[in-house]
């Protein structure tokens, strides 16, 4: 049976309801129980935007399937954090969770989510994944639960925690932008556009060069004072059967078996650490185009097609109220940088030695 | 008798849009289809917003571009129609006597400019968004919650 939840888009954030505090709260005190079961927790920090994030792990359980894409941002042990994170699966803690206190379609649709989000909590539910992931905007305290870590998918592993980056570092003028970005610690570029479209391929080349790696498909960036792009994961993700066109790449392939059905996804801080960086200012935004001609070349275009190319998968990765204000965020950035098109060749080569010219001959200054 | 005058207005919140220069893009937060506009269309839809009223778009656009009048008012018609189909404008009525002066500022801002040859207005969209979201719908659940209370899901590994 299918129910028609109401929503009000384009409005402010509704008012904190006591009923998902209470089950905040549940969860929480269940996590605690849990922690208990596997002999404590495991605690891991990290740096992104300069905000120390805490891992709180219950047992090992899920550290294999979060920390890989994570663990280029580690940093020592700190005595307070911005965010805590608190994880655990009910299969190696033998703990359950709390019932959600609403009713859903019967029938789970895969991919399908049930958002609800107001002024301090955002609670997201996968039924297919059976994953519940809560986040307190008051406490910076966010929960990630899931029934079985085993069958987390590779695309979470790919991106782990991402709602949560998302919603929290909206509340600290931050965006989560669904985009590549590869440069040098001075400087480097944003490549925008929807899947297919070339961002990958362009990506994962940069990573032969001298370029450094920022992200793949999801990373932080903020327009204040100056355009800076921060990198979330350390992942990439190919068609199976573009696998064999970056040989080199191959030893950071993860063991994920059949790829029939799934991307390809790697995992480059293993076998590639010093062309990871956390992060550099801005220079341009690049809109990869394949054009089936030999040469690499770039064009200039205005900023709207920066924003066209970036606006929509941003923004409908995130909860209706909060859509307008992502929508202006976005807006703002692209016309504080040049933005070109990258006209892809044929010849894989030219590729980033096209970026590194750019960002070397100053034309982005 | 009251009489009435067609305007138009953008269908906001559902609907947000950003202009640039002689661009715009617009996105449809209902159904995830986005669009982009320019010359002529994005005249139109510059005027949508300005004023609205159907005289006064149309005043607006003879003003700047030259052409035949009749193919001018047949694309404008079909345009906004097509505006109208996907979403992105209301059609609204007002009193014939509530003009705004804006309109006639409008007129008389373009009437001195070169004018520029009118090109049919042509709306690019982009649906791909709107697959993305078929294949992972978002349900929303506004303040009064989710509609029933439900028993534990055995499907779910939750607590009993």
């Amino acid at each position: 049976m299918t129910h028609h939840i109401p929503h009000v888009p384009g409005q402010s954030l509704m008012k904190e309801n006591p009923m998902y505090i209470e089950y905040f709260d549940d969860v929480y005190n269940s996590l605690q129980s849990a922690s208990v079961v596997v002999g404590g927790d495991v605690n891991k920090y990290f740096k992104i935007n300069g905000f120390t994030i805490r891992l709180k792990f219950c047992g090992q359980g899920l550290i294999p399937y979060i920390m890989p894409a994570l663990e280029h941002l580690a940093c020592r042990q700190a005595s307070e954090s911005d965010l805590t994170i608190c994880l655990w699966d009910s299969t190696t803690t033998r703990t359950k969770i709390p019932a959600i206190p609403w009713k859903i379609n019967d029938q789970a649709i895969p991919g399908e989510i049930w958002r609800y989000d107001d002024e301090t909590l955002m609670i997201v539910y996968h039924p297919s994944n059976n994953t519940i992931i809560l986040l307190n905007k008051a406490r910076n305290l966010g929960i990630y639960w899931t029934g079985d870590a085993a069958a987390i998918p590779y695309y979470d592993q790919a991106s782990p925690l991402r709602l949560i980056f998302q919603r929290w570092m909206r509340t600290r003028q931050c965006q989560v932008v669904h985009a590549g970005a590869v440069g040098f610690p001075h400087g480097g570029i944003l490549l925008v556009g929807k899947g297919g479209s070339g961002k990958s391929t362009t990506t994962l080349n940069c990573l032969n060069s001298e370029l450094l790696y920022v992200s793949d498909d999801f990373c932080l960036i903020n327009d204040h004072p100056h355009p800076h792009v921060y990198s979330l994961y350390n992942t990439g993700k190919l068609d199976a059967h573009d696998i064999d066109r970056f040989p080199s790449l191959k030893p950071a392939l993860s063991d994920q078996g059949d790829l029939n059905d799934e991307k390809a996804l790697y995992f480059f801080y293993r076998c590639f650490p010093d062309k990871i960086s956390a992060g550099f200012p801005v220079k341009a935004i690049f809109i990869p185009e394949v054009t089936g001609l030999f040469d690499t070349k770039l064009k200039k275009v205005s900023p709207a097609k920066g924003f066209l190319a970036m606006a929509p998968t941003t923004i409908f990765m995130i909860p209706k109220a909060e859509q307008q204000d992502a929508n202006r965020y976005l807006d703002r950035f692209v016309r504080k940088v040049p933005n070109y098109i990258l006209e892809l060749g044929t010849d894989l080569g030219q590729i980033p030695r096209v970026i590194i010219n750019f960002l070397k001959s100053g034309k982005n200054e | 008798m009251t009489q009435f005058m067609t305007y138009f207005k953008i269908k906001t919140p559902n609907v947000v849009y950003e202009t640039y220069e002689n661009e715009v893009v617009l996105i449809n937060l209902d159904n995830g289809n986005y669009y982009s506009i320019s010359g002529s269309a994005a005249d139109i839809f510059n005027l949508v917003l300005q004023d609205g009223s159907k005289t006064g778009i149309l005043k607006g656009i003879i003003s700047k571009y030259e052409g035949n009048n009749m193919e001018i008012v047949s694309s404008l018609e079909k345009f906004l129609e097509h505006l109208l189909d996907e979403g992105l404008i209301i059609r609204d009525e007002k009193e014939l006597d509530a003009i705004p002066q804006q309109e006639k500022e409008t007129i008389q801002k373009n009437s001195n400019l070169e004018k520029s040859h009118f090109e049919s207005p042509v709306l690019n969209r982009y649906t791909d968004m709107q697959d993305l979201l078929l294949l992972d719908p978002v349900h929303e659940v506004d303040e009064s919650g989710w509609p029933n209370p439900k028993p534990p899901d055995p499907d779910l590994d939750v607590q009993e």
